[in-house]
């Protein structure tokens, strides 16, 4: 036994390592974006350009912004799946007040408005009358889609005021406007997450609800604050996608609530709630935008994309479960 | 007194000749006074199917109806969405459904129980492959891809490099319009060289995040085809973006408000225009002679299609098709676009 120590030790070091390597899912995740990227850029020469991947950036933007809040609702346990349909409300909204004012910022104000409303009720719903999230935010989809189709009289709203495409089609010094933004927002709900009693309560309520509650949270008002947070989040995506297509949309976003869950989940952010962080999630919709962007770029037949994202998020889901158990 | 009562007998005969013969010439009006007409579009999620609606409620109208709903899913892509609706709008027990249909394998039997259950049924835009249903009014999707194809092999110069943005898999005309523009090109201009399809499921984001890596994946790219109005707006916002306006020419089909603007712009080079209010006009037609009993002419009806360039949008016929939309109407009347007499 001691003759074989020093090769146990040397051997337990590496295997350490790779231990610690895939156990981090979002280490794995990063790691896995780069390789994926990789192999796009042997495929095709198009695909590692400094234009297309700020191009990936900015497709990656809108389900990053929603990505953000739905990090902090799945951190505490729930799940918010009325997030695509609070993103085209806002977008609808904002547009037939710039249509009204023909002024941007009111109708930025107003769209952001119209998330932190739709915000207010789900976490109502969810704090004060205990509905399960689940349940509450399948109605919110349906109400917020209502609501903008009705509004809008299912038409989409493309008279918007002038200088208001910047937000989604502006750059500065070569970066476009929403990647500023997006990372921004994630330095900002970073900084909340881990240096903010409410963003550390989250965690919390998230890995236990009753002990949070015991040791004094304030259940109802924190889940009132979280989905507040996912609202403005999904309003701020549904301004910028209004800035970005250049009309607001009353149908658009149906697949978002799913990609923006999918990237939470990617990027190593447990679905059981407690346990994630925010990068993970910026990775996690690089992730998604990385794969459609380059699976268009090199020409790729439309049905494979689905399979193959799909197919990813599947392992990632599985993965998470392996992390959990290796946890307890 | 026996001759004031022939008489009064005569006044009688004659008041109820009078009124019988007055009746039935609104007979069918006032029959249909009570009468609602449903129109299931594909999806609420474009001005084309208010277009077509516009359509029926004016031969509603006419025809004296009480009145045309207008009931649909938000996404074309919802198969599902469109066959629940279609089964509950059946339970309501219209005088009768126009429908264009998402999906025509799916949503065939639907509607053959609805035609059993003694629901009339026609069809527009896009049908299903049955011999119950009374009538289909419809662009001829084929023909129109192969306008589109014609259009742009000659904006391009008949050689090069095009994408085909689609519209779903599950869309029977998004096949059409492909296929006949496909099949054109290989036939008529095989110089010209046709990418695979991407599918825009019926989103400008989408058609803009298509456009943008198929640009970046093949900058020789000198022509884009879109088989529909949201993808063809997302394309044409994307070569705004990307500022290649001349660069690459780009033909859809369709003037939604925010597509005709782009147009105008002259971020598009050609629309195909179909005629949606008359695709509704004549689908009421068709189901009001089916409701009151009349013969039917035919079964099937094809409503025209025209290429629009900005070189002949002042024509009169091509500015009449587009001034049929009172959306699109108010537009070329803000920006001063007048009809050549």
């Amino acid at each position: 036994m001691a003759g074989t120590k020093p090769e146990a030790g040397a051997g337990l070091l590496h295997t350490r390592v790779i231990g610690v390597l895939l156990r981090n899912q979002t280490i794995f995740m990063t790691l896995f974006l780069c390789g994926m990227c990789a192999v796009f850029a042997q495929i095709s020469p198009y695909f590692f350009t400094r234009s297309n991947l700020l191009s990936i950036t900015v497709q990656a933007s809108v389900i990053c912004m929603i990505a953000a809040g739905q990090t902090f609702v799945i951190l505490s346990g729930g799940i918010d799946l009325g997030c695509g349909s609070i993103v085209a409300l806002a977008a609808v909204i904002a547009a037939m007040v710039m249509e009204q004012t023909d002024l941007m910022l009111p109708g930025f104000a107003a769209g952001i408005a119209v998330g932190a409303g739709c915000g207010v009720v789900n976490g109502f719903a969810i704090g004060k009358l205990g509905l399960p999230p689940f349940v509450s935010t399948l109605g919110m989809m349906g109400i917020a889609r209502g609501a903008a189709l009705i509004v809008s009289h299912g038409v989409p709203q493309y008279k918007l005021a002038s200088g208001s495409d910047a937000l989604g089609q502006g750059s500065v010094q070569g970066l476009p406007v929403p990647t500023i933004v997006v990372f921004l927002l994630y330095t900002l709900c970073h900084l909340i997450l881990t240096r903010t009693k409410r963003g550390r309560y989250t965690y919390s309520v998230g890995s236990n609800p009753q002990a949070s509650m015991l040791c004094g949270i304030n259940l109802c008002g924190q889940l009132v604050w979280i989905y507040i947070i996912a609202g403005v989040a999904a309003g701020l995506a549904g301004i910028t996608e209004l800035s970005r297509v250049g009309s607001g949309q009353p149908a658009a976003g149906a697949d978002y609530a799913l990609d923006s869950i999918a990237a939470v989940v990617l990027g190593g952010t447990s679905l059981q709630g407690g346990v994630g962080n925010i990068w993970g999630t910026l990775i996690g919709g690089l992730l998604i935008a990385s794969l459609r962007n380059g699976l268009n770029v090199m020409n790729i037949n439309a049905h494979w994309q689905q399979v193959t994202i799909g197919v990813i998020l599947i392992l990632a889901v599985y993965s998470d479960r392996v992390h959990n158990q290796m946890r307890r | 007194m026996r001759a004031k009562w022939g008489l009064l007998m005569l006044a009688a005969v004659a008041v109820v000749l009078a009124l019988s013969f007055g009746a039935s010439a609104g007979e069918v009006n006032k029959a249909n006074a009570n009468r609602t007409l449903v129109f299931i579009p594909k999806s609420t999620n474009s001005q084309f199917w208010v277009a077509i609606w516009d359509g029926a409620k004016q031969a509603g109208r006419e025809l004296g109806y009480k009145e045309v709903l207008f009931q649909g899913v938000a996404s074309l892509s919802d198969v599902i969405g469109q066959i629940n609706l279609f089964n509950d709008v059946v339970t309501s027990r219209p005088a009768g459904i126009i429908v264009a249909v998402t999906d025509s394998k799916s949503l065939k039997a639907p509607i053959e129980k609805a035609i059993d259950a003694g629901v009339p049924v026609v069809t527009v835009n896009s049908g299903i492959d049955s011999a119950k249903v009374y009538a289909h009014v419809a662009t001829d999707n084929y023909e129109a891809g192969a306008m589109a194809a014609d259009k742009l092999a000659e904006l391009i110069g008949k050689k090069g490099l095009v994408a085909d943005i689609g519209i779903d898999a599950a869309s029977e005309t998004g096949r059409e319009r492909e296929g006949g523009f496909r099949d054109r090109m290989t036939k008529a201009y095989p110089q010209v060289k046709v990418l695979p399809v991407q599918y825009s499921a019926g989103e400008v984001s989408r058609g803009m995040n298509i456009t943008s890596d198929l640009l970046t994946g093949n900058p020789e790219i000198v022509g884009i085809f879109c088989a529909q109005d949201n993808g063809g707006t997302g394309a044409a916002q994307m070569l705004k973006q990307r500022r290649v306006k001349d660069k690459v020419k780009l033909v859809a089909f369709d003037a939604s408000p925010d597509e005709f603007q782009l147009f105008l712009e002259g971020y598009m080079d050609g629309l195909i225009l179909q005629d949606p209010f008359m695709q509704g006009y004549q689908g009421i037609y068709a189901l009001d002679s089916v409701i009151n009993k009349k013969p039917l002419p035919e079964k099937r009806f094809k409503t025209p299609t025209k290429t629009i360039t900005k070189d002949n949008m002042t024509e009169p016929d091509t500015y009449d098709l587009l001034a049929r939309n009172t959306v699109i109407k108010k537009v070329m009347d803000e920006k001063g676009i007048i009809r050549k007499k």
